[in-house]
């Protein structure tokens, strides 16, 4: 048997309050919303913060499941389906954790797209959202292109994230955004 | 021209048109993975009514979340009641948050600011 115990531990050290491995559905995606809007409801969780929450983990998972329709793994390679979702809760943040494997090609677009974002102060991002917005097209990846701003915006702080090198054709993807619990 | 009305699920909002009364309203989570197949509907039927509006037409959003994919839908949807506006009809848009939410306020201010359009932040 694995040792359930060890992996238990981990996450509750770690301060992980909901965990999932697997193929991000629709369907699933609803459910973890709702999970997850029910317990920071009971927990009496400040309005904003529960929204922002909600907000930013919405717009991960539409993310990577916009990815996976737009850039379908083939189905002989079903292993790199899995995607990961982890949200810690510590004293003074929330962090929402995705993790998801992508073709090696992306990564240097995705990158600069990220970058840019962590670069821009609030103001800025707040024009480049309505900029973004108002284009007609959408972006390649069937999205309005709009998900890491709007990310970015709500957590108010950087975004962090690792690429793990996997073999010559994919990579591991993770993301992470902070939701601060207290107010500035 | 009819009345437009779809039940509210998980992921998308009730939406209630009524052309007699001139009144658009549409209430709850607007989240779905694709909003533009959503919103299609509404679009054709804003696409009716912006030829023959009443002379004064409410608009109501009374959203408790939406998505970046629902956001270029409802930039869309405000263009064009524009539309309506610039034909010397009234338009009044009433754009609804929770007290203390202030990413939809914010929201409702982004959408003003790109739209010229009488929008009014109210809270609920």
């Amino acid at each position: 048997m694995l040792n359930v115990y060890e992996y238990f531990k981990k996450m509750q050290d770690d301060q992980v309050i909901l965990y999932f491995k697997g193929e991000i559905t629709n369907n699933l995606l609803t459910s973890i919303l709702q999970l997850l809007d029910d317990r920071l409801e009971r927990k009496n969780e400040d309005l904003k913060v529960r929204k922002k929450v909600f907000s930013v983990l919405l717009e991960c998972l539409q993310n990577i499941y916009n990815y996976q329709q737009y850039q379908p793994i083939p189905e002989e390679e079903a292993y790199y389906h899995a995607a990961t979702l982890m949200i810690r809760r510590t004293g003074d943040a929330y962090y929402i954790i995705t993790g998801n494997y992508m073709f090696r090609d992306r990564v240097t677009k995705l990158e600069a797209k990220i970058n840019k974002v962590n670069l821009m102060p609030p103001e800025e991002l707040k024009e480049f959202y309505k900029q973004i917005i108002s284009l007609q097209q959408q972006t390649d990846t069937g999205g309005a292109g709009l998900g890491l701003i709007d990310m970015a915006r709500k957590s108010g702080e950087k975004i962090t994230y690792s690429f793990d090198d996997v073999n010559d054709k994919y990579c591991f993807y993770s993301l992470q955004v902070k939701v601060p619990v207290k107010s500035n | 021209m009819e009345i437009l009305r779809i039940d509210k699920t998980d992921r998308t909002p009730s939406i209630y048109c009524n052309p007699d009364e001139g009144s658009i309203e549409m209430s709850g989570r607007s989240i779905p993975e694709n909003a533009i197949s959503f919103y299609k509907q509404l679009f054709d039927w804003l696409d009716q009514y912006v030829q023959q509006p009443q002379g004064e037409t409410q608009v109501v959003f009374n959203l408790e979340y939406f998505n970046t994919s629902s956001s270029k839908c409802i930039l869309d949807i405000l263009r064009k009641l524009e539309k309506i506006a610039e034909s010397n009809a009234k338009v009044g848009v009433k754009w609804y948050f929770d007290d203390g939410d202030e990413d939809m306020e914010e929201s409702g201010n982004d959408f003003k600011s790109l739209i010229n359009l009488d929008i009014e932040l109210v809270v609920k």
